[in-house]
């Protein structure tokens, strides 16, 4: 491959790969949101 | 206020069925393409920055109308854009959330039903042993209604199961329905695509009958001419690459998030979903079609089969191509990518039916089931005429007028009541209510100025798009005092019919001059078709504002 394309291939292979990841790690480690159906911890009795 | 017993079930599957929204046919078959034709490497230049000043920004004005339209009890766009401002406008305006979303879907899911065809045949090998031009016809049969196919009238069949389907999984609602298809579909469809991404990739010339490496087809795409930034033809191809990909200007994302609860975030949402998007379609989009079709046919083959468009690469050049990786493998990548197309297809078309099960589970207290019944029955009625008469051109009308006029229409029309109309204050506060991240101040002056302007100026592109898109030498043309051609794709050049009116000039005997006036014919007929549903749409919007004034819910 050229090398002109190769950087700009890695650039935007790495660089959109890593936001995603970031954003989607992000939203993992946020505390579930009492809003969600399946989020919402039964009452004790 | 109207209640609804709809709701999200997890997070994750929001973020997820809001990815499987945005992600669809265009990933795979749209972006390569757009690519090599603007600019090759260079294309990811204003592609990215048509992301964080359009993309985003229109993300975040989606969800944050969806979210404040579904806290006042409306779930699709009419009501949703009449409660942030009292202009009567507005709920005409919101039509477009409606109308757009049942024109797309009537050709939308004929498409996705070629996927399911597609895997079938896959599956049994029906490709094995043809050649290319085998292959071809065999779509070009698929397409033809009445001609010889495997299964007689094969694609009216697999349209009506495609669409059973649907209507099954919508009748589920939310969470039982699209959620679960959403969480089961969006991982699969990465899988299979970083496995054909991988085998793409490793393609040998010599090997498996390639004739080049994947490098050949990698460079193709890849390798960046910088001059074309100075086109704004290249940009006006990144700003609707943007608009598509994203499901923007469509009433599905604002349908989608009206289901959430006022202090939900929407800011950390958009963000992931709206990635997800890019992940699938940079990294993943651009590492199948290209490559292989390079690999084997060249560089030269492949240009001339792109300006044709990403579908033909698609259906009637990767069958052919997978068959020269022996049956077992040529099978299981043939159900590989048609499965990903397929995942990528129902999880924006079950998108497109969610505002109208709003709508009519708002208006008319329907239930789950029968909304999804009647969005079934709505696109086989309206999707009928793109099957029968597909090689006239009402397949592309369809898509021109609800899938790309439509869109950028409404888009324009929510960022304008959005930022100037409903306040950028108010708005913004809206956007940063329940926000599980810091959004940057930068994007209110993109909300407030910029965004709404691009939007204007991108609409007014495609009406006075000129000839070939070459507004520097349009430009150049109008002052030279040689007037303005309008291209054939442009808003005016298609009411003219001017690329048909040309075929009629040129056409040579009787039955071309005839075939090419049945073609207008069916062409005008589908507008007609297309604006007695915007009216008849309208109409019943009319009708339900007037029930909620007499009873003063608005």
């Amino acid at each position: 491959m050229n090398t002109s394309a190769l950087i700009l291939m890695l650039f935007s292979i790495c660089g959109v790969s890593s936001v995603t990841i970031y954003f989607l790690i992000k939203v993992l480690r946020n505390k579930p949101q009492q809003n969600y159906d399946s989020d919402i911890e039964p009452e004790e009795k | 206020m109207n209640q609804t017993s709809q709701a999200w079930g997890s997070r994750i599957g929001l973020i997820l069925a809001m990815a499987g929204n945005a992600v669809g046919f265009g990933n795979f078959l749209r972006f390569p393409v757009q690519a090599i034709q603007n600019g090759g490497g260079a294309f990811i230049i204003p592609y990215l920055v048509s992301f964080l000043v359009l993309g985003l920004p229109l993300l975040f004005i989606e969800w944050s109308i969806g979210r404040y339209g579904g806290n006042r009890g409306y779930h699709s766009s009419p009501f949703m854009m009449q409660s942030m401002d009292k202009r009567r406008l507005w709920k005409y305006v919101g039509v477009f959330g409606l109308f757009c979303n049942i024109g797309i879907a009537s050709y939308y899911c004929y498409m996705e039903s070629w996927t399911l065809a597609y895997i079938f045949h896959s599956a049994l090998g029906t490709f094995n042993g043809m050649n290319q031009h085998e292959v071809v016809q065999v779509f070009n049969d698929y397409v033809s209604i009445g001609k010889s196919t495997l299964i007689p009238f094969e694609a009216i069949i697999f349209f009506l199961i495609c669409l059973g389907i649907n209507v099954y999984v919508l009748s589920k609602g939310l969470k039982g329905g699209i959620e679960k298809v959403a969480k089961i579909g969006m991982p699969l469809l990465i899988v299979f695509g970083c496995i054909l991404a991988i085998r793409a990739f490793t393609l040998k010339a010599g090997v498996d009958g390639a004739v080049y490496n994947s490098s050949e087809g990698l460079n193709f795409l890849w390798t960046p001419h910088y001059q074309s930034i100075l086109n704004p033809k290249v940009w006006f191809a990144a700003a609707s690459q943007i608009f598509f990909t994203l499901s923007l200007g469509m009433g599905c994302v604002q349908a989608y998030s009206s289901y959430l609860k006022k202090s939900d975030d929407i800011a950390l949402n958009a963000m992931a979903a709206g990635w997800i998007n890019e992940f699938v379609e940079v990294v993943l989009g651009g590492a199948i079609i290209i490559p292989i079709a390079v690999g084997y046919l060249g560089v030269d083959h492949v240009k001339e089969l792109a300006a044709l468009g990403g579908l033909g690469l698609g259906f009637k050049t990767l069958p052919y191509l997978f068959t020269q990786w022996g049956n077992v493998f040529g099978a299981f990548a043939g159900v590989m990518w048609f499965g990903l197309l397929f995942f990528a297809g129902i999880t924006s078309s079950l998108a497109m039916g969610t505002p109208i099960q709003g709508f009519l589970e708002d208006e008319y207290k329907w239930s789950r089931p029968k909304t999804a019944l009647a969005f079934g029955i709505i696109i086989l009625i309206m999707g009928l005429p793109t099957i029968l008469f597909f090689n006239q051109g009402v397949f592309d009308e369809y898509d021109y007028w609800t899938g790309s006029f439509s869109l950028f229409v409404f888009a324009a029309f929510e960022a304008v009541l959005f930022a100037w109309f409903f306040g950028i204050k108010k708005g913004w506060n809206e956007i940063n209510t329940g926000a599980d991240i810091k959004v940057s101040r930068v994007f209110k002056f993109l909300l407030a100025y910029v965004t709404p302007v691009l939007l204007i100026i991108v609409f007014l592109g495609t009406v006075f798009a000129p000839v070939n898109n070459d507004w520097n030498e349009a430009f150049h043309g109008l002052f030279r005092g040689q007037g303005w051609t309008f291209d054939h794709g442009s808003v005016i050049g298609k009411i003219m019919n001017s690329e048909l009116k040309e075929q009629l000039a040129a056409a040579t005997s009787q039955s071309e001059i005839d075939s090419v006036k049945y073609r207008i014919l069916l062409i005008n007929l589908s507008r007609l078709l297309l604006l007695s549903l915007f009216v008849a749409i309208s109409l019943v919007v009319r009708r339900a504002y007037y029930k909620h004034k007499r009873e003063g819910s608005l």
